[in-house]
């Protein structure tokens, strides 16, 4: 082979290593794709599986997230009949937020179904733009994100979140007023890092539903008062319609060790209801406001416990006669005493 | 040489990026254009036109921005856009009127003369009046009693209000005896095909298995069979053993009426599109169907997932209007629109063209992949083995794949 003949050589495999590559990474098409079988997007062709490559931190975070979990997760899985529900599809499997655009709301894609709400959910643009983005720009990623400031604005997040409300009931509370928004609750920074968490905290992460919502209760003069409060959350406590609820029991507090321990009873249920309950109203909290209950002194009761129980699935097994502790999660419990 | 090697590889780089590129072998000869329904080159103005013909306000989708968009739509006594359920909205109301009507419904509650006196007054009474009656009922401002009474002065009545207010019983009472009946008295005959949608939305969040049956009847009734899943469901897990073989009672009569030797064959027929009505469309309907598919394009999701089901749960001739809206300007119309055909399976055979048509729009495609897996048709088929395997976008090929499994 001639000196002529290698460069050409080496000119076509280099050329061929970096078409190789560099599709991985560029959008098949520059413009809004015309004629048969043109791909959405450039992110849909290439998947959030080549993320970890460079991510790996932030996979690893996200993988125990439930975005992460949205379509695999069992209780998910039952909802939806196995997805036999396609309606589920929209949000549990979505196409990039930016390819249906900021304010409107997502449609479900057909590729790696099973990663649910992945990389290119949110951080996917769509093959007119090209690539991705990031909190901000960095050509010398291989990626090349570009600084979208709509990435962390609620409503990027409103695609799927607020086809419930959440993002309408953040913009009404304070916490809309005073511009904290979504991420700063549910992708706090990392002290250590300086980064955001992608493990995205909700309501199933104890600690955060803890600061959302406080119970106290008291002894006045002729009955018991229990409140609860929407003290942390920027939304309505709980803020899903259908699969969430919040629950407020007492019972009498065994003070003898050994004393039987009495039924609860139910005070107050936090719940926005799905379309075909008939007749039921939404009880759910508005962020910043509270509410009161008085439950009658009874006779030989002279302490109570209160307790406060979140589900994620609404129904009780026995609703004549719910186990909190069995079916819901404890949140807080406070006992309270006559002098 | 430098030039040269320059050139050689771009042109070599031309050819290995053609040779990565275009994988898709020659296409078949496409369809001809499908004929788009003349009617749906706007939906909107289709809408507009219907509701103008029928003298009822043009229903609109509820935007993301309005505060009632969070309203069930389905709560009792909530605050409802009439536009919502398409109702009219007659001139102010009377006070005089509303106040005989008030009296009209208790005395139907009564016995011997009063009663046959108020079925007198109510036979007489005329349009503006029955329309305040069934916003009324649908406001939920009728007790259970009242609405029951109702129920049997409508039946023994014949007239363009006797099924609007008999189905805006079976959707709003809160009493789930007097819904079932309502649903029962609509089960009776076949008038009012219009009611069909609502009847199918009626059912999907009907709760009592009594007023399920009923209901599942009142739709086989028009020649529409999307509630025997439900009556499937009922026969098998029953709220009340009587109810069980109620359920497999109503499956025979309508597997009777479809011309099919039991349940099985009912569901399949059903399922592949083998039970053909021919008639047309009534204007009425049409409108239904239109209003829903306008709502695909709605925020809310809740909405979109109604209105897809009621669009899925029509007979074949709900094919025409939603192959025509795969061409509609929104995108998310078109996908959606493409979901319900998927859903109707073999009942979605005369949007066949439209659906590989569809094909070659990137926003669509994989959806319309979907719906054209759910048909079984040859040409289908074939279309979807070339796709799945040529097809350059991945979510093409993935839902091509998934439409070709059995």
């Amino acid at each position: 082979m001639s000196a002529s003949q290698r460069t050409i050589a080496l000119a076509v495999a280099g050329a061929a290593t970096l078409l190789l590559v560099g599709s991985f990474f560029i959008p098949e098409r520059d413009a809004a794709p015309a004629g048969e079988d043109a791909p959405t997007s450039a992110a849909n062709a290439h998947g959030s599986r080549a993320c970890a490559a460079c991510h790996a931190d932030v996979q690893a975070e996200w993988a125990g997230s439930p975005h992460a979990l949205a379509f695999t997760d069992p209780e998910v899985r039952r909802l939806s009949n196995d997805f036999a529900n396609q309606d589920c599809l929209d949000c549990h499997a979505p196409l990039p937020v930016f390819e249906t655009g900021i304010g409107q709301r997502v449609l479900p894609r057909e590729t790696d179904r099973e990663l649910g709400v992945d990389c290119i959910a949110c951080h996917g643009l769509p093959a007119a733009a090209g690539g991705g983005v990031a909190a901000k720009r960095d050509g010398a990623a291989p990626c090349a994100p570009r600084m979208r400031a709509e990435l962390s604005a609620p409503e990027h997040c409103g695609a799927c979140h607020d086809q419930h409300g959440t993002v309408g009931q953040w913009r009404a509370s304070r916490f809309g007023a005073e511009g904290k928004t979504c991420i700063d609750c549910h992708m706090p920074v990392d002290p250590a890092t300086g980064k955001r968490s992608h493990a995205m905290p909700g309501g199933g992460a104890l600690a955060l539903v803890q600061s959302a919502i406080a119970l106290e209760a008291r002894r006045d003069a002729d009955h018991w008062t229990v409140v609860v409060a929407n003290v942390g959350a920027g939304h309505n406590f709980p803020t899903d319609e259908r699969s969430r609820a919040g629950d407020v029991f007492w019972r009498p507090l065994a003070t003898e060790a050994g004393a039987p321990v009495a039924a609860w009873r139910h005070v107050h249920r936090m719940r926005a209801p799905y379309r075909h309950e008939t007749g039921l109203t939404d009880t759910t909290l508005p962020a910043g406001e509270r509410r009161e209950f008085a439950i009658p002194f009874e006779p030989g009761v002279d302490a109570i416990e209160v307790a406060l129980f979140y589900k994620r699935t609404p129904y009780w097994l026995d609703p004549a006669a719910p186990d909190p502790d069995a079916e819901a999660r404890l949140v807080h419990r406070v006992e309270v005493r006559k002098p | 040489m430098t030039l040269r090697a320059c050139s050689a590889a771009a042109i070599a780089l031309a050819l290995l990026a053609s040779a990565c590129r275009d994988r898709t072998p020659a296409a078949p000869p496409k369809p001809a254009a499908a004929a788009a329904p003349a009617y749906h080159d706007s939906c909107a103005a289709r809408i507009d036109a219907l509701a103008k013909e029928l003298g009822c306000p043009a229903p609109r989708v509820p935007a993301r921005e309005d505060p009632e968009s969070s309203v069930p739509v389905l709560v009792v006594g909530g605050q409802l856009r009439d536009e919502w359920v398409g109702l009219a909205t007659p001139a102010a109301p009377d006070a005089a009127l509303l106040e005989l009507q008030d009296g009209l419904v208790a005395s139907l509650a009564s016995v011997g003369k009063l009663r046959t006196l108020a079925l007198a007054d109510l036979a007489a009474l005329e349009e503006p009046a029955w329309a305040w009656l069934e916003l009324r009922i649908w406001r939920g401002e009728l007790e259970p009693a009242a609405l029951d009474a109702l129920i049997g002065a409508l039946a023994e009545r014949a007239g363009p209000w006797r099924s609007a207010a008999l189905l805006a019983i079976a959707e709003r009472c809160l009493e789930p005896v007097v819904r079932a009946r309502a649903a029962h008295a609509l089960a009776q005959d076949a008038r009012d095909e219009w009611i069909v949608p609502r009847l199918a939305l009626r059912l999907k969040y009907e709760v009592d298995h009594e007023t399920a049956i009923e209901l599942a009847r009142a739709l086989a009734a028009r020649d529409n069979y999307g509630g025997i899943a439900a009556l499937d469901v009922i026969a098998a897990a029953p709220a009340r053993p009587e109810l069980g073989a109620r359920a497999l009672e109503a499956l025979a009569e309508c597997a009777r009426r479809a011309g099919r030797a039991d349940a099985a064959g009912l569901h399949a027929a059903w399922t592949n599109g083998a039970l053909r009505v021919e008639r047309a469309l009534e204007p009425r309907l049409e409108l239904e169907l239109l209003r829903r598919i306008a709502m695909l394009a709605a925020w809310q999701l809740r909405y979109v997932d109604d209105a897809r089901h009621v669009l899925a749960s029509m007979d074949g001739r709900a094919a025409a209007p939603l192959a025509a809206a795969l061409a509609d300007p929104n995108r998310y119309v078109r996908v959606h629109a493409a979901q319900c055909l998927e859903r109707m399976k073999g009942r979605a055979s005369g949007a066949l063209d439209a659906l590989l048509l569809a094909l070659d729009d990137p926003t669509v495609a994989s959806a319309a992949a979907a719906a054209l897996g759910s048909i079984d048709d040859a040409r289908a088929r074939a279309e979807l083995e070339r796709r799945a395997q040529s097809a350059s976008s991945p979510e093409l090929r993935a839902a091509a794949r998934r439409a070709l499994r059995p």
